[in-house]
């Protein structure tokens, strides 16, 4: 692991973004944290955060390029680089604070992590 | 507190032999370099280093004991309080500080023979005592006796978690990729009751880190989408330890209520136990010395360096501790107000430590620590006076604890609690628990003072919502507050009878919301 990586994408986009990445073999449902300009439900966008290596960040340039080959079946690639196009991605190193990462990212783009209301 | 003996061999010669088999069972020692650099203070210059590279440590392979030799000439001028950091220096290079001790030399000098003719042959009669105490939490020692693993499991029923324990580590979901060094991620944590409740995470982006710093080894959440879950089917109540390499807590009973989704606390735990039945006094005396870190009432951890609580109540204030990434400690009785550590040169990843008397002070009145970001479980609340309890805004995991019979009013919304809702006191009248995993209530009736009920997005079954809303249908409560609140998605929908209960609630006049 050497880098840290938070991820962004439209409420739009979620189901896609989690059936590719169960494709390549990460697991359901990776975009769990829901955001929202209020800080409230519902949310109009989901990130991720995880630790990862350059080989990966590589593997997403070039999926976005349309220069990753052979992808996982059901995943098209025009859809899969108009994904990658429209993901907000942020690298940090991987002893970077993953918290305040997060937090930064999500303030750069006028988002706050969505609750439900307290009361 | 560890006292060692460090006297003249054969006159001429002094040693210390330290047990090494706790540092053995983690690193390859015979192909390590091990030190031990003794200073004045912390950070000042190293008076004296022993080590393997030059021979004055000898490690016995095959005993596990590591012996520090000292010639007198070398010794002799040593006096008064020292500090020793004992070093592993891994096959990579990479130094690893396993212990630091407060060595203290105290010489009882009868000497036959001048030092400046000193030969470190004969002739000296010197006697040097050094008393060390060695930081709680190290691993340079062996486990104290007396349970090794085998009456641990003995001690717990339902699932072990021993993150120290590499064997058990996957990164992987199945048990296709072993964990091999710090820093990779936990796809599966192995249950070591054998019981098959492992603790899981499928999903790549939500799993945690496993650590391995100055000889401890424990689990690490990201503080933003990281947790493992494990199924607790046919466990309806459980006590949960975490031990971590600064204390240990027991939060129980919790209320699981056979949820499959459980999610484990990651608060940087070395080990987690959960049984079904309570311990014993003489089990947790046991579990004292197994652990060799103090009890608190609660340890959480955090990726802020600022943090909040407000204990109302006991006539001295609590001493709360901080403990940094960076190994410094903060320790204040400030209360009421946010105290950001990071002015005190503490580094995140936080540990924050209540001090185990909150949990039998009858006199703590109300007890928030809402919106720090904490990781961990939610301590237990039997305390007689406590009125009021507030978590909520924080990644504690687990379950619902009982609440005391004083309880007026409860806080824990926007948690990862998994279980059930437990029996709720009569003289509750405030429940806020939106937005966490909740499936199931355990109660059987409630106080016509409960006037606010907040549920909303949780994982609440029909069965659930349901009694919740005969259960205040029944009361009858029709004055002040009135407010109930179900809805969101995760919740089911009331059937017919939950319906003919909110018409009830209604015409009482409350505020009812279901999907």
């Amino acid at each position: 692991m050497t880098i840290s990586l938070v991820c962004i994408v439209s409420a739009g986009n979620k189901t896609f973004a989690d059936s590719a990445a169960a494709a390549f073999g990460y697991g359901p449902g990776n975009f769990s944290v829901p955001l929202s300009s209020t800080g409230l439900f519902p949310p109009t966008h989901w990130c991720l955060h995880t630790w990862g290596s350059e080989n990966f960040i590589a593997m997403l340039d070039a999926a976005q390029a349309g220069q990753l080959s052979p992808l996982p079946a059901g995943i098209d690639a025009v859809a899969l680089q108009t994904l990658l196009s429209n993901m907000t991605r942020s690298v940090r190193p991987v002893d970077a604070n993953p918290r305040w990462h997060c937090d930064d990212v999500l303030a750069a783009q006028g988002l706050k992590q969505a609750t439900a209301s307290s009361s | 507190m560890q006292n060692l003996k460090l006297i003249a061999w054969q006159n001429s010669v002094f040693k210390l032999t330290l047990d090494f088999s706790g540092v053995a069972a983690i690193y390859d020692l015979p192909n390590c370099i091990i030190r031990m650099q003794m200073r004045q203070a912390p950070f000042s210059p190293v008076i004296h280093e022993w080590s393997t590279a030059v021979d004055n440590i000898i490690y016995n392979v095959a005993a596990k004991l590591a012996t520090f030799v000292a010639p007198v000439k070398d010794v002799i001028n040593f006096s008064g309080d020292y500090k020793a950091d004992i070093i592993i220096e891994l096959p990579n290079g990479a130094p690893v500080v396993e212990a630091t001790a407060d060595i203290t030399f105290r010489k009882g000098v009868t000497r036959t023979t001048p030092y400046s003719t000193e030969t470190d042959t004969a002739g000296i009669f010197d006697t040097v005592e050094i008393v060390s105490s060695f930081n709680a939490g190290d691993r340079l020692l062996a486990p104290p006796t007396p349970t090794g693993n085998a009456e641990m499991i003995a001690l717990m029923s339902a699932a072990w978690f021993d993150f120290r324990d590499v064997s058990t580590l996957y990164q992987t979901s199945d048990t296709s990729t072993p964990v091999t060094t710090s820093g990779q991620t936990l796809g599966r944590v192995s249950d070591k009751t054998g019981n098959g409740r492992h603790a899981l995470q499928a999903t790549a982006a939500n799993r945690p880190q496993w650590k391995k710093k100055s000889g401890s080894r424990y689990a690490r959440s990201d503080g933003v989408d990281d947790f493992m879950s494990i199924n607790m089917t046919g466990v309806v109540s459980a006590y949960v330890i975490v031990q971590n390499r600064h204390g240990w807590m027991l939060s129980g009973p919790q209320y699981m209520g056979g949820a499959t989704g459980w999610r484990i606390p990651l608060n940087e735990p070395e080990q987690i136990i959960v049984r079904e039945t309570a311990f014993s006094d003489a089990e947790i005396v046991v579990l004292n010395a197994y652990f060799s870190v103090p009890r608190q009432y609660a340890i959480f951890t955090s990726y802020s360096t600022t943090a909040f609580h407000n204990i109302a109540g006991p006539s001295a204030p609590y001493q709360i501790t901080y403990k940094g990434e960076n190994g410094l400690t903060y320790q204040t009785t400030a209360n009421g107000q946010s105290v950001d550590v990071g002015a005190q040169g503490l580094t995140a990843p936080i540990t924050v430590l209540y001090p185990d008397v909150i949990r039998t002070d009858n006199s703590a009145t109300r007890i928030y620590f809402y919106g720090n970001g904490f990781a961990g479980l939610i301590p237990s609340m039997q305390v007689s006076s406590l009125s009021e309890f507030a978590c909520g805004d924080n990644q504690l995991a687990g379950s619902l604890p009982s609440f005391p019979a004083s309880l007026t009013a409860f806080s824990c919304y926007n948690l990862q609690l998994a279980g059930s809702l437990p029996i709720l006191p009569a003289s509750l009248t405030y429940y806020s628990g939106a937005n966490n995993l909740l499936t199931g209530y355990l109660g059987t009736s409630i106080s016509i003072q409960f006037g606010s009920v907040y549920l909303g997005f949780n994982n609440l079954s029909q069965a659930a919502v349901d009694a919740i809303l005969v259960q205040l249908a029944a009361a009858g409560k029709n004055s002040g507050t009135r407010v109930c609140d179900l809805s969101g998605a995760g919740n089911a929908a009331p059937s017919a009878t939950g319906l003919t209960a909110k018409t009830t609630l209604l015409g009482l006049g409350w505020t009812v919301t279901t999907n």
